[in-house]
This record gives structure tokens, sequence and C-alpha cells, in this order.
């Protein structure tokens, strides 16, 4: 089965835009090809869903991979990667706690920066700054043509 | 003023009244907790070192609030830390003094309008002297220790009462839960 | 689910939990970690974040550019100035801004400045939990001197605010480079007392040599940075795999030891330090004397696109992942921060140690809440 992904270049590094069913396969495989240090993990709310980006690099000639995936608001679920990256466990759990996806086989899925008890994700689009929800907020629909499929007329898959 | 204007006899006796002596001794051996938060941490230990100095008015850290009678609170308090802040101030002995330092402490700062950002620590303890900055100068807070010991020497013991905690700030709502309006 | 704090709960009877923190002097903050004993020897060690937490991520996005410079210094405030510089060249990148080479140098002349006073800041509160009194004087006392430089140039001590899109904010004072050369000498005298009250000390050596190891696997998978990670043995820096500004145009060497201890984390900090000193000099030599300090910005920004850029910072690998709609305000702004990241390890170092060797333990990771919980 072949994975669902495009890839680009971006700066130095290469972007790729994966399924989310494909975004544990594909990284597996980027772990085979040798990218053992884990730079950053950015969870985002895009308004239509949340996106989760993946940055990592090769130690031995420094190459440098970007892979992000979008998941809906009512499904926010992706496989968890802290036994690819353990040093992901914490990433995940700010992930989580501030945007709100769930990382399913996360060790221990827990709130981190935030209290135990709050039950908002501060950092989605529906609330201002200070934590209220904003009066009037609706989703947005979710793309046509998400980044990972291939554009009827040929057009790229533009960054939000 | 108090104490030191009394006047003085040749015998180096001195005539004040009780409370100028009581107030003299608490104000000359202010003991701050050691408790940093934040940037101003720097700052408050920038001003125990040898360029400005603080031990010489006669200020020692406690690591203990049970030993410690004056709290620096230098940084931003956030909803997770103010049940602690809350806490550590229960537990300074009586009497006991708060010194909020920078703008953080004193009212939210440029962090004022964040979702978990208590908007001033004056919202969950009494506050004695609020220095301003962002971080405050040591030497802005050494003016900031001398103010409250200025304070302390004009206090009346008769009408003393101790000092307890707010309770009207809820440290443990969340935005949206709290009843309160978003502030600006 | 309601409280302060909460316990966790033991099944052994012959185990002893701890709070250690969040108002503890050992912690270089407000950590909170909860340590089960038995006897001397620590269990478990479960770390408790986030009492800092200032929402920088979610402010930010309010912000227009310009005044998230001021937010970012806030986050490493130790070494206060060096956590601008991720940001600034990520929207660099995007805006395709030209930094003028005088600018390149005078950033790295700050942004090493910033490493020699961050790391006596923790050589000196470090060593406060071995008990020693003395280095917390003397380093604060070399310190000041530095702010001081750095206050004539930028009118602040700590957080000065002083880097910006296409270069510095303002040229630097006249006695300048005089200050920092003369600083340089004075704290190359200095160098050889840390020596021999901290390095060289066998009472230090005691406690440190052997204590808290890391293997060199479990540092790289745990993304530990900085220090932390040179001193398990693995070359990696930021300044040397993605050099920015004038670094690519400066000789120096990344000290690397192989042990993992306490004492090889110390060991590493002193030899950046002496580093640091031979980088200042060369980009002293190097500074164009005259032309322009800043690139030209365009006066509205509208970035737009997604760029990731890191830095190393005294604590490591500091990176921003800026993500702009085309509007003058970030869309979402990420920080991905060294200690942060160095903390997951408290687990991995603590379980097994001496409970007297936990406090040596997390000194030499040399956490900053600021950055930690953001």
């Amino acid at each position: 089965m072949s994975l669902r992904f495009k890839t680009r270049e971006e700066f130095d590094e290469v972007v790729y835009a994966v399924h989310p069913e494909d975004y544990r396969p594909l990284l597996e495989q980027l772990k085979g090809e040798g990218f053992d240090y884990p730079r950053n993990l950015t969870g985002m709310d895009l308004e239509y869903g949340l996106r989760v980006v993946v940055h990592l690099t090769r130690l031995a000639d420094g190459a440098k991979v970007t892979v992000y995936t979008d998941v809906p608001y009512d499904a926010p679920e992706l496989p968890s990667i802290t036994d690819l990256w353990p040093g992901f466990e914490w990433f995940e759990r700010e992930a989580y706690d501030l945007v709100g996806v769930r990382f399913r086989g996360h060790p221990d899925l827990r709130r981190i920066l935030t209290e135990d008890h709050w039950t908002i994700h501060p950092l989605q689009k529906r609330y201002d700054t200070g934590g209220y929800e904003l009066p009037g907020w609706q989703p947005k629909p979710w793309p046509e043509v998400a980044d990972w499929e291939e554009a009827p007329e040929g057009d790229e898959g533009g960054e939000a | 003023m108090g104490l030191l204007g009394s006047e003085a006899r040749p015998q180096n006796i001195i005539v004040g009244t009780l409370d100028d002596v009581i107030n003299l001794a608490r104000s000359r051996s202010l003991w701050p907790l050691t408790f940093g938060i934040a940037c101003c941490a720097i700052e408050m230990m920038a001003a125990w070192t040898p360029k400005v100095d603080a031990d010489r008015l006669g200020m020692f850290f406690r690591n203990s609030p049970r030993q410690a009678d004056l709290m620096i609170i230098s940084g931003t308090v956030n909803k997770k830390i103010a049940s602690r802040v809350k806490r550590l101030y229960e537990q300074l002995a009586e009497p006991k003094w708060v010194v909020s330092m920078g703008a953080c402490a004193n009212q939210g700062g440029p962090f004022r309008q964040g979702y978990s950002v208590v908007e001033g620590v004056d919202k969950i303890v009494p506050v004695d002297v609020y220095v301003p900055g962002c971080p405050p100068r040591p030497e802005a807070l050494l003016q900031g220790l001398l103010l409250l010991r200025d304070k302390i020497a004009d206090r009346k013991l008769r009408y003393q009462q101790p000092r307890v905690a707010l309770t009207d700030y809820d440290v443990f709502a969340e935005p949206g839960k709290d009843g309160r309006v978003p502030v600006l | 689910m309601r409280g302060p704090t909460q316990i966790l709960p033991t099944d052994r009877a012959d185990e002893m939990l701890i709070n250690m923190g969040p108002q503890h002097p050992a912690t270089h903050g407000v950590l909170k970690v909860v340590i089960g004993l038995e006897g001397e020897r620590v269990t478990r060690a479960v770390p408790h974040i986030g009492f800092l937490h200032r929402n920088h991520e979610k402010i930010e996005e309010a912000r227009t550019y310009p005044q998230i410079i001021t937010y970012t210094d806030r986050m490493d405030y130790v070494s206060g100035l060096q956590n601008e510089l991720p940001f600034i060249l990520a929207v660099e990148d995007l805006l395709g801004v030209e930094v003028p080479d005088r600018a390149k140098y005078l950033r790295v002349i700050f942004f090493e400045l910033y490493r020699l006073a961050s790391h006596l800041v923790w050589l000196g509160t470090g060593m406060l939990d071995f008990g020693a009194i003395t280095p917390f004087l003397y380093t604060f006392r070399d310190r000041e001197r530095i702010l001081e430089i750095v206050e004539k140039t930028a009118g602040a001590r700590m957080l000065p605010n002083y880097f910006t899109f296409g270069g510095v904010r303002r040229d630097v004072h006249p006695d300048f480079f005089k200050d920092v050369a003369d600083f340089l000498d004075f704290f190359e005298k200095r160098l050889p007392d840390y020596y021999a009250l901290v390095l060289d000390s066998p009472v230090f050596q005691a406690r440190a040599v052997g204590v808290g190891v890391l293997p060199k696997e479990r540092a790289i998978a745990r993304g530990a940075s900085g220090p932390v990670l040179r001193a398990s043995g693995v070359a990696y820096d930021v300044r040397k795999a993605e050099p920015y500004d004038a670094y690519p145009e400066i000789e120096f060497e990344v000290p690397v030891r192989e042990e993992g201890d306490v004492y090889a984390r110390f060991w590493v900090r002193f030899k950046e330090m002496e580093e640091s000193i031979k980088i200042i000099r060369q980009a002293i030599e190097k500074t164009p004397k005259v032309g322009p300090y800043k690139g030209k910005v365009p006066a509205r920004m509208k970035v737009k696109g997604s760029r990731y850029r890191a830095v190393e910072i005294s604590r490591g690998h500091l990176g921003a992942h800026v993500v702009g709609d085309g509007t003058d305000r970030p869309y979402r702004i990420k920080h991905r921060s060294p200690s942060f990241a160095n903390l997951q390890l408290i687990p991995d170092l603590l379980v097994g140690a001496r409970f007297a060797d936990a406090i040596a333990i997390l000194s030499s990771l040399d956490p900053v809440f600021g950055e930690v919980d953001r």
C-alpha cells in the first residue's frame, strides 16, 4: 500500500503533507531513514480542524524534514509517536493541553501546563486571549482539496 | 520620626514608646522568603549580591516560610501557582509583609490578558509595597524595601489586626466558568 | 480533581513520598517534583510543570510582529537577548530580509555576552545547591559588568529588546568595543578562580563525578540539547549544524565529553565560556567599522508562510515555529524550548540516584522556567 502524502521543498527542508491515517507509517519510515533527533512538535488550530506539525533532523548530516497532517474537530485523534522519539512525550502532552489533539497510545496523556481540571483547550481559535469563548465563532468548512491530495488542476496545496 | 528622632541622652539612653522599640526591631530585621517566580527573581538575587548588597539592611533569606516575615512576589502569578502563593502567605509568621515586585505581580504586566494569569497578586494577598518595572533594577527593589521599613516604623500596634489572604478570587476557576468578564 | 496538591497514592509501606517544590530553593524556579524514596534511594520522580505558564503563544497571536520581540525576551530570562533570535530569523526568512554584515557580527557579540552572563548565573545558583555560597557572590559581580556594557548600548539590563528584524535596533555605544575587550581581559583572569573554586575542587568532584549518568542514545531520543547533550558525547550544536548570522565565519570548537555525568555537564559549560571569549574576540576584530546596523524591512509587515528556525542558546536548541497568514499578526507561534525537552530527563536521571544527588542533577540540567512553561 502506498502512503498518501505530497512533498514540497521549503527553504532548506522537505515538507511532507500526509493523510492522518498514514501519519504514523510515514514517520516510522522517516525514523528508518535515520531522522533520529526530535526538533519540535507543534499543534495548531486551523479553524476547520487541528494540525500537528513535526520537525525532525538527522544528526549525522543535518538533513531536516517537516511532516504535517490535519484532523477534524469531531475526531481530533492521532497515533502517538512517543515510542519512536521519546522526546516528544511532553510535546504531545502540550499539544493535547493547549490545542486539544488526542494522541492514541501516549503513555501518560495528561494536561501539562494548565490545571488538571480545566476543560478548555485555550489555543483554539474559538477562544479569545483571555480564554473566553468568542461570540458567534463558527468553524470553517473542511477544504475540498486537502494538502496531501492531488488537486484536479494541478494546483499546489497552500499553507494556511 | 519614631525612635531615631527621639532625644538621645549622653549615656546612650534612648527614650521612646513601646511601639517605637518593637517597630525598630521589626523593620531592621526583615527576613524574606526564598521564593523566586520569574524574571524578577534574577534581579532579586542580584539585589543580594555585592553591588547592591541588601544584606547590610539586616535582610537574610529564609527557606522556610515559618521563619520569614516578608514575601517578595518576584514574577507573574498564574492560576496554577496562586493557591501556593496564598498558602505560603498563610504560613508566614505574623506580623507579615508583602512586596510586589515588577509589573506582572503589580497588575499582570504584559501578560495581563492571558487566560491563566492572575491580574495582580493583590487579588489574592494584601500587598504593602509595589515596585514598578519590567523587571525592576536591584536598586528599585532596594528602595521598595526601604519604603517598607518606613511603613513598618509608622505602625501603631494598638490598631494591628492579623492579616489574612483574600478569598473572593477563585484561583481554581477556568476562564468562562468563573463568572468574570474579560479584562482589556 | 479540584485542589492544590494531589499526592500520588503509594501501595508500598517502605516508600515515602516527598513533594519538592514549587517553593524550594534548589528547583531554580517553580518546578514541582514528587519524589518517592526508599531510604536514601529515589524510587520514582514525577515532574510537574506549568507554574509559570504565561500564555506566551496565545498572547503573541494578538500582537504585531515587532511587539512580539518584547515577549520572546521573557522566556529564558537568564539569557534574555538570545531568545529573540529564532523568532527574528524565521520572520526574516519569510520576508526575505537581508541582514548587513555589521549587524550580523554585533548580534554574535551580544549573543555570546549573554551566554557568559547566563552561565555565570547558572554557576552561582548551581553551586548554591551544592552548599557553596562564595561562587554566587563572585559570579554575580562579574555578571553585573556584562549587564553594564549591554545597558550602555541597549538601555536595559536583563531584557534589552535589542535585536530587531534586519539587524539590531540602534548602533552600539562608542565605547562598546573597548568595554567588551576590557571585560574579556578581566574575565579571562577570573576564570582560573572559578576552576579552582568549582571544577578542580575535590569536594565538588566527590559529589559530581559519576552522578546522574545520561547515556548517549537516551539523550538523543529524549531530544536533549545544549550542554546536557554535549556532555553525553554528542557534538550537536546548532551554531555548527545550521549556522546563522556570522557564525560560519568564526572559528570555534564545540566542547564534548563522553561521561554524561554531572561533572561532565559542568565541564562543558566551563569550556563554553572559554569558547565564548574566543568567539567575541574574533567577532570584534571582524566587525566592519562602518556600515548600516539594520537592513531594509517593509514598514507594514505582512508575513505569509510557515518557517521553523533554531539557534543555540545557553541551554540548547531554542526554536521558533512561525506561521503567518498574510496579516500583521502571526497565526500561530510555537516556541520550542530546550529546558522543556531537557526536563523530560528527570525520571531517567533521578530514579536510582541518592536523594541528596537529586539536587545536584537538577542544577546540572539548568532549567529556566520562563521557557519551560512559557
